[in-house]
């Protein structure tokens, strides 16, 4: 036992030291500590603000899965779903991320993008995808608003690029929507960005832009139509077929052209405004800004006149029929048709005014300026207006009255018809009466008492020749009979001669059957059209029908 | 035959042992707070039985992991987006997918390794810590048990994020189905590889400890 004792003694020391710091060990805890932190802090720095936005309806989308985008990138979810207090809203209770949290304005816009079909055909058709999503716009200012109230289409985003914007006035918004298209040489160069009812002017104004390079080609005179779908016409000169593009014929579209007659104009400025035209003929059309209304009334049917038709002078479009009415006079149970036409004076000369206009028009109508009812094609039965100088016109002048100025009007060619019709059984009756009155005045009877006793007369006349034909048979007959024979001899030979005329073979008998051939036929036909005559005596003057 | 008196071991003769050089020195008598000992010879740390730092260590990794538990389940581990459509999950909602689409057995799974037996394991080594620090006799064959079950059952959680690691390997198909892994997973690799080190650093013979002590006190 001692010798260990003694043994130990020996043994050195532990080297004691000081260490303050805990066992590294420690340092992992740390180090997750740190990263649960980062974490956090993450979670806590990725998350902004929470808002509440008022919509109509909560169509398509869900809560905890419909994502908010800005630009297309996800910029929030949507967390919860709740029905406004009186039930007309739902309140969407989105959580924005950090990121667009810090740029939110009181004018933020929210809205729902549902899948339909437009212009950013790809965009839209993911969201048959991944659903509906709420897109925004964190607008310009940064108030802070916890509070929004959600629209119900999606609002005008100005476009990055460089471009311009331009105002078209419609009658109509047709089917343009937001989106839509515009060509330029069946070039998209813009888009419609915007459209709204301008309710004073009871017009739709669309508002487009169009991009960098392509504004240059809107000058002031260029003009701008609805290239909607596509345009079949058919025509006085023939069929027709017109298409932008297949996107336009499913959403619409708008194309602009400056027209090549006139002189380009100057490129337009940011915001101008121009008219939209319903289809690219309209564009066509000289415009002039200037327009005569009259009122004329034809005598008889204004079938086949349709509002729009043209008025014509000499071929040429002057105007157009603005509206086709009737008015009955309650006293005399008179009806009248008054047909509303437009004439723009400009196109008989450029500089005129519209005081010189109308002097010239009353000048016109003095000299014989008529309108007539014309047929514009027999085919379809449409009918135009037509100006012409007549050769001997009853003197008429341009009637002003309250309201419109009355233009005298002449009856056309087939309204003439009946009149003449009228003046043939006039005269028809006129020799009637006088065969009549011939035979009624006892003329006719006394003729025929002459005739009995010219008669009587020719009776003794004819008994005295008797008697001296028998005289002069006994004292002349031997030599009459010798030239008698003498003169059949002659005839004989003369019969032998026709014989051979008339026999079978000789051309004259052949010629005189092919005339009594022809003379045949012409007497058939003769009859064929005498018959097409009588059911259909109108032929005569339109040409058979039906056939 | 046998010697009659009982061997004497270095801490009976007030001695200490170098594990590194197996040199002997004379520990002090008392050693202070911040104090720790070192070989005289080799330098090596130096340690009482009783200040093993097992326990410490365990701790240590413990609370680690416990911390990253919290991230492991309240982020999202994996997203699946298929035909541009799908959103991260978390473990529970996609336990909760799994549950909404009818594949139960699958849930139960998930459900079982990924949130089950890493909560089981923190609180299992937290109960064995603690009782070892309070000296406790209380069935320590049935702690002994429950040690070894939890050291050999940790590894298992890896299957989550083996899953994880494959499907965002394997499936990526553009706008067809993608697969990505997010933080959360990381965190929840952390928390598995830290509780199974944590199993291994912990001493079983320490729940034996005070049963050793006892029987030298005799």
């Amino acid at each position: 036992m001692n010798n260990v004792e003694i043994y130990t003694e020996d043994l050195p020391d532990v080297n004691v030291r000081e260490q303050r710091w805990p066992s590294p060990v420690w340092l992992i805890p740390l180090t997750a500590l740190l990263i649960g932190c980062w974490l956090l802090f993450q979670i806590w720095y990725q998350q902004g603000p929470t808002v509440i936005v008022q919509f109509a309806n909560a169509e398509g989308i869900e809560s905890g899965k419909t994502e908010v985008r800005y630009k297309a990138v996800t910029v929030g979810k949507l967390k919860k779903l709740k029905l406004s207090d009186d039930l007309k809203y739902i309140e969407a209770h989105i959580e924005l991320n950090k990121e667009i949290g810090s740029h939110l304005g009181s004018d933020a816009r929210f809205w729902v993008v549902s899948p339909r079909i437009n212009r950013s055909g790809v965009s839209g058709l993911t969201t048959f995808f991944s659903g509906t999503y709420i897109g925004m716009d964190p607008g310009t200012n940064t108030d802070d608003q916890s509070f929004y109230q959600g629209e119900d289409r999606p609002p005008v985003i100005a476009p990055s690029e460089n471009g311009k914007r331009f105002f078209l006035l419609s009658d109509s918004l047709g089917s343009m929507d937001v989106g839509a298209p515009v060509f330029y040489k069946q070039l998209q160069v813009g888009e419609v960005i915007d459209y709204k009812l301008l309710p004073a002017q009871d017009q739709v104004r669309l508002e487009v832009f169009i991009r960098d390079p392509y504004y240059d080609f809107v000058r002031t005179n260029t003009r701008f139509w609805n290239a909607s779908g596509a345009e079949f016409k058919v025509g006085a000169a023939g069929a027709e077929f017109r298409m932008e593009s297949l996107t336009s014929l499913l959403i619409g579209g708008i194309a602009f052209e400056t027209p090549k007659s006139i002189a380009p104009g100057e490129a337009s400025k940011d915001s101008s405004e121009f008219i939209l035209y319903r289809n690219f003929d309209a564009t066509q059309e000289k415009q002039y800004s200037q327009k005569l209304y009259y009122v004329m009334y034809f005598g008889g049917s204004v079938r086949g006149l349709a509002v729009g038709a043209p008025v014509e002078f000499q071929g040429i479009p002057v105007g157009k029929v603005e509206n086709i009415d009737m008015k009955m006079d309650a006293k005399t149970l008179e009806v009248r048709i008054p047909v509303l036409v437009s004439i723009q004076p400009q196109q008989f000369n450029e500089t005129l005014t519209k005081g010189d206009a109308e002097t010239a028009m009353r000048k016109m109508v003095e000299q014989g300026l008529r309108a007539k009812l014309d047929t514009a094609s027999l085919l379809t039965g449409q009918k135009l207006i037509t100006l012409s100088m007549e050769k001997k016109p009853e003197p008429a002048q341009i009637i002003s009255t309250q309201f419109y100025s009355e233009f005298p009007t002449v009856a056309s060619a087939l309204d003439d018809l009946p009149a003449m019709a009228t003046d043939i059984m006039a005269s028809l009756q006129e020799t009637l009466d006088g065969i009549k009155k011939l035979v009624k005045s006892g003329k006719l009877d006394k003729a025929v008492d002459n005739l009995n006793n010219v008669l009587v007369e020719a009776e003794q006349a004819v008994k005295a020749a008797k008697t001296a034909i028998n005289t002069v048979d006994q004292k002349t007959l031997p030599t009459v009979t010798r030239d008698l024979s003498a003169t059949l001899q002659k005839i004989q030979g003369s019969m032998l001669q026709l014989d051979r005329l008339t026999a079978q073979n000789s051309p004259t008998q052949y010629q005189l059957q092919e005339m009594l051939e022809e003379v045949t036929a012409a007497s058939r036909s003769v009859r064929s059209l005498t018959e097409t005559l009588q059911r259909q005596p109108s032929s005569l003057l339109r040409g058979k029908k039906g056939d | 035959m046998y010697p009659q008196t009982k061997p004497q071991t270095a801490r009976e003769a007030g001695l200490i042992q170098c594990r590194t050089c197996a040199g002997l020195s004379h520990p002090p008598a008392v050693l202070g707070k911040h104090e720790v000992m070192r070989c005289p010879r080799c330098g090596a740390k130096l340690r009482l039985h009783e200040h093993n730092n097992s326990i410490e260590v365990t701790w240590a990794l413990l609370i680690a992991s416990a911390l990253l538990y919290i991230p492991a389940n309240t982020l999202p581990v994996m997203s699946y987006y298929s035909l541009g459509a799908g959103q991260p999950d978390t473990i529970l909602s996609g336990v909760f997918r799994l549950l909404g689409s009818g594949q139960w057995p699958l849930a139960l799974i998930v459900f079982a390794a990924s949130i089950v037996v890493p909560l089981m394991k923190l609180i299992t080594l937290t109960f064995l810590l603690i009782s070892i620090q309070r000296k406790s006799h209380w069935r320590q064959l049935d702690r002994m048990r429950l040690y070894k079950i939890t050291e050999h059952v940790g590894r298992w959680s890896m299957v989550d994020v083996f899953v994880i690691a494959i499907l965002t390997g394997l499936v990526q198909f553009g706008n067809m189905a993608r697969v990505e892994a997010n933080s959360g997973s990381f965190s929840f690799a952390a928390v598995v590889v830290l509780t199974m080190f944590a199993a291994k650093t912990l001493d079983g013979h320490l729940i034996w400890d005070i049963t050793r002590q006892e029987e030298r006190d005799k």
